[in-house]
């Protein structure tokens, strides 16, 4: 568990006073949301956490407590150095530094800690790739100030989460990007949030109602600025009790469709059928065409393919195998030589999760395929590389099927240990689909 | 208004240069000839070539230099990058602009006497060395604090953000990204170098022949040629040889700096 | 686990490094100030503050000396500054960027050309004209500070918002009154600019040397003329004991004023933002 807390926090910069006593106890992992209008402190009291703005330094000037995992964070039991490590800070625009993409994340790594080359750059490397930029870019080696706005966004939190902090401090993540950036890095967020605390300052009331576990509102009244009101981000959002939140919240959701508020999600895929039945935007959703990609095609990606269209049919209540004329799940191989049957042990493992299965025949990835395909899911990261390889054009819509880890196959036709495999299929699968409900993409 | 005795005064000013060179060539054709640059001076000085003088003047300009930039431009990062109390601040700055100002021949008055004289260096290479050093390492460091204070503030934030301690910072991030502003300076000191007489002529001597050690005594260029013109009688013709080589060395020179200064205006 | 303990290593022996440029400086106040010191004591005020300068003689007055350099000073500036303000003012507003940039590349070159160069030339087509004498050393050093404050008169001058002169010039007053405001918004620049002028003007000695004449004499047009720093220079190869300490003297009086006149000049750059 992760704490931050503030107690009685106070803020001025010369003679004006900023923060005025913040209350709050933010507890994680997860998403914490801090709202409120434009230039009311919000990023002022995210540098304050992160020790960027200092007591008497260009006249400012703070008092109060900060409290993280119980830990003062202004004592000397801190260096800056040791802060940095724990709790990471991302700017609104972030500015890239000297070198290629790869120098810019191993940049703090080389000089906060003292790991050896090869250490830092496997640490390098898989940041990158938890936000999505190793397979977006032709190569590692490209000068960072190449990047477009939402790749150099991405590159800022690879760099911080590269230290891998328990905190991620965020500063307006998505303002600047339009919305197809904007999902890349709400879902980044959302992956990051399983294992740290992450605040995200914000004053769109949408972004936090999809990502939000908690949310604490911040005003500004003679004085400073001050924490107005602060709950699990469901109550917070849906029903607020103070009137400045309300008026607020209400025209923040001024021009959306109204309708009935979605539950910020948990994590938990069971939800998934809640998340269908009260979102607004479900079938329209699921209007994608998904390509799972393994090795033979024999085992994983097949599994994958039938507990996919086993979950879309189950949530629309839809006879098994089809019926929606625009959803699709199929599956491919890097290395079909012959076309071959689904293999024993995923039909076994198929009928103890209670999925239909379809008949199925191997068959290579073909340019036709990926051309067709809304989402391809690689099973590990070397699938990724190869099928980004073959076609570079795909590459924005290529991810693994597990972020954080590779699904490898079970080396021996026993069903048992593939049970498991297909088990954790069975969850990722679910999860993606549930995380399509999050974010409704502009049409 | 200001246009037409702006013009005029522009004019003025340019055609001044031209006529300077085109009038310290043309009297000093007669001693330039094809070795004029390698061969040692004759007859005092009033014959022969300067091959000494420019070996001194490399010499000497080259160590002062690269003397002045080591000890300059740490003190321009740490002033710069670390967070150094207020009055502190105001003291060195203080005394890099007192010293910015110091006359050349007060330098050269502190390096015979300092030097030569309490170091026991007497006429040589290398008080003069340590003299054009202690002249140029001011200017050098205004010039360097100005090129780094350029560099914006973002790249030092967002290095503390990621906790990276401030002497990486400075010399990996922030340097590196002044480097064009960094070498306009030093360009700059070069010139001011070569150009010096004041300080050199009595800190490093008016000896006319290749020097064999950094404890001989040696003219440089501009030393030589104001001795050619206070010291010996009917040196004129041969000064203005010299000085033509001084001019297109300052020439180029400014040439250089204007070409740095553009490409740094175009690449922010 | 953590290496910003190195860091504290290193900035000590960048520290340690860039004092010695100070502590240079700080050498060189106290050395002049130690050996100027026993000579004031020897010759006292009252003499010092007197007219005849005859080392030969024992006489060590400064006055004329001192009437001197502010002489040549003040006649260089007064021949100086206009050339100087107008150049600055017609290349910074009104001369297209090709324009510009070659005539400040040429006024570089004149501001950098070394001293016994100018002052040969100077030998060479002044003193002919003129002599040995006052104003061919004003002429001179007017030559040699009138690039400094052109190309720092116009960076100033370049601060000036556009959009400030536009707006005067959209009000339909003339061009006269646009170049005032435009001097008036960069007044500090250019007070910095004459300022450090004037401090250059008062330390060189090679160039005033060569054409001055360098007779220790009342400031007379026509008639030869020494300064504090070209008695300095001409004096210095075979002065000896008291005398010796006498030029120290001089080269604190000397060094005094350039630092009060380099600190406030810095300061009003300082102020115009350059």
């Amino acid at each position: 568990m992760i704490t931050l807390s503030y107690r009685d926090f106070r803020l001025s910069a010369g003679n004006t006073q900023i923060l005025d006593g913040i209350d709050l106890d933010l507890v994680g992992p997860g998403v914490i949301a801090l709202l409120g209008p434009s230039g009311v402190g919000k990023s002022s009291l995210l540098r304050a956490t992160q020790r960027l703005i200092e007591h008497g330094r260009d006249g400012w000037s703070r008092s109060g407590e900060v409290l993280f995992n119980g830990q003062t964070v202004f004592g000397s039991g801190f260096s800056k150095q040791q802060l940095a490590r724990r709790i990471g800070f991302i700017h609104q625009k972030p500015r890239m530094l000297a070198g290629s993409v790869l120098a810019n994340v191993e940049f703090a790594l080389k000089h906060v800690t003292t790991l050896k080359r090869n250490a830092i750059r496997r640490l390098a490397e898989e940041a990158l790739e938890q936000v999505g930029l190793t397979w977006e870019l032709a190569s590692l080696d490209l000068a960072a100030w190449k990047l477009s706005g939402g790749q150099a966004q991405r590159l800022a939190i690879a760099r911080a989460i590269a230290l891998q902090p328990d905190v991620l401090l965020m500063d307006e993540p998505t303002s600047a990007l339009d919305p197809l950036k904007r999902q890349q890095v709400e879902e980044i967020i959302r992956v990051q949030a399983r294992t740290r605390l992450i605040v995200i300052v914000t004053h769109e009331v949408h972004l936090a109602e999809r990502l939000a576990d908690f949310a604490a509102f911040m005003f500004r009244r003679r004085g400073g600025a001050r924490i107005f009101e602060a709950g699990p981000a469901a109550r917070v959002l849906r029903d607020p009790a103070e009137v400045a939140v309300q008026e607020f919240v209400r025209t923040g959701r001024a021009g959306r469709e109204p309708g009935p508020e979605t539950e910020p999600a948990p994590t938990a895929p069971d939800d998934l059928e809640s998340a269908v039945a009260g979102s607004p935007f479900g079938l329209r959703l699921l209007q994608r065409v998904y390509l799972f990609v393994c090795g033979e095609n024999t085992s994983r990606s097949p599994v994958a393919q039938a507990i996919c269209n086993s979950e879309v049919a189950r949530l629309l209540k839809l006879p098994p195998g089809g019926g929606q004329p625009k959803f699709e799940a199929l599956s491919a191989g890097l290395s079909v030589s012959a076309s071959r049957p689904i293999s024993a042990k995923a039909i076994h493992a198929l009928s103890e999760l209670g999925c239909t299965l379809q008949p199925h025949a191997s068959r290579p990835i073909t340019q036709e395929l990926v051309d067709r395909a809304d989402a391809i899911y690689c099973m590990t990261d070397e699938q990724c590389r190869a099928v980004a390889l073959r076609f570079p054009a795909a590459t924005w819509k290529l991810q693994r099927l597990d972020p954080l880890g590779n699904v490898e196959d079970s080396g021996s036709p026993d069903s048992g240990d593939f049970l498991r495999i297909a088990t954790r299929i069975r969850d990722l699968v679910r999860w993606r689909l549930e995380s399509q409900f999050r974010f409704p993409l502009a049409e | 208004m200001i246009k037409i005795p702006g013009i005029i005064a522009s004019l003025l000013l340019t055609a001044l240069v031209a006529w300077m060179g085109c009038d310290l060539f043309y009297r000093g054709a007669a001693g330039l000839h094809v070795s004029y640059l390698f061969e040692a001076p004759r007859n005092l000085g009033r014959s022969g070539g300067i091959g000494p003088m420019l070996a001194n003047t490399s010499i000497i300009v080259g160590l002062g230099t690269l003397l002045a930039a080591l000890v300059s431009l740490p003190l321009a990062v740490a002033y710069t990058e670390l967070a150094a109390p207020r009055g502190l601040c105001k003291i060195i700055r203080s005394a890099l602009d007192i010293g910015v100002g110091v006359p050349r021949i007060v330098w050269g008055l502190f390096g015979a006497a300092f030097f030569g004289g309490y170091c026991g260096l007497g006429f040589s290479l290398l008080s003069g060395v340590l003299t054009l050093a202690c002249l140029l390492a001011p200017i050098m460091t205004t010039g360097f604090i100005n090129g780094l204070e350029m560099v914006e503030n973002e790249v030092r934030e967002q290095c503390a953000a990621l906790g990276v301690d401030s002497w990486q910072t400075a010399w990996r991030q922030v340097v590196p990204v002044a480097l064009p502003g960094l070498t306009a300076p030093l360009a700059l000191a070069v010139g001011r170098g070569c150009g010096d007489a004041a300080a050199l002529l009595f800190s490093a001597g008016v000896a006319m022949q290749m020097p064999s050690s950094l404890f001989d005594s040696g003219a440089t260029l501009s030393v030589f040629v104001f001795h050619l013109l206070a010291a010996v009688p009917g040196g004129q013709n041969a000064a203005y040889s010299a000085a033509a080589v001084l001019f297109i060395i300052t020439l180029v020179i400014q040439l250089t700096i204007t070409a740095i200064t553009r490409e740094e205006r175009s690449a922010q | 686990m953590f290496r910003w303990n190195r860091a504290r290593w290193f900035w000590t022996g960048a520290i340690a490094l860039g004092l010695l440029p100070i502590l240079a400086i700080f050498a060189l106040a106290i050395f002049l100030f130690w050996n100027a010191a026993s000579a004031a004591a020897q010759i006292g005020l009252q003499e010092f503050a007197a007219a005849e300068w005859l080392p030969q003689q024992n006489r060590y007055g400064v006055a004329r000396l001192l009437a001197g350099t502010l002489a040549v000073t003040a006649l260089a500036l007064f021949l100086a500054v206009p050339v100087a303000l107008s150049a600055a003012g017609y290349l910074s507003l009104y001369a297209g960027r090709k324009v510009r940039v070659a005539a400040n590349t040429a006024i570089g070159v004149l501001g950098g050309i070394p001293s016994v160069v100018i002052g040969l030339w100077g030998m060479t087509w002044i003193v002919p004209l003129f002599g040995n004498s006052w104003i061919s050393a004003s002429l001179v050093l007017a030559l040699m500070i009138a690039p400094t404050i052109t190309l720092l008169s116009g960076a100033a001058l370049r601060l000036v918002p556009a959009d400030l002169l536009e707006a005067s010039r959209a009000l339909g007053v003339g061009e006269a009154i646009v170049s005032r405001v435009a001097f008036h918004h960069a007044r500090w620049g250019i007070l910095g600019a004459v300022v450090l002028g004037t401090s250059r003007a008062l330390g060189e000695a090679v160039a005033v040397s060569m054409v001055a004449g360098n007779v220790v004499s009342w400031p007379n047009f026509m008639r030869p003329i020494a300064t504090l720093t070209t008695t300095l220079i001409v004096e210095l190869d075979s002065a000896a004991g008291l005398h010796r300490d006498a030029l120290y003297l001089l080269a604190c009086v000397v060094l005094g004023a350039i630092s009060v006149l380099s600190v406030f000049g810095r300061a009003a750059q300082r102020k115009a933002g350059i």
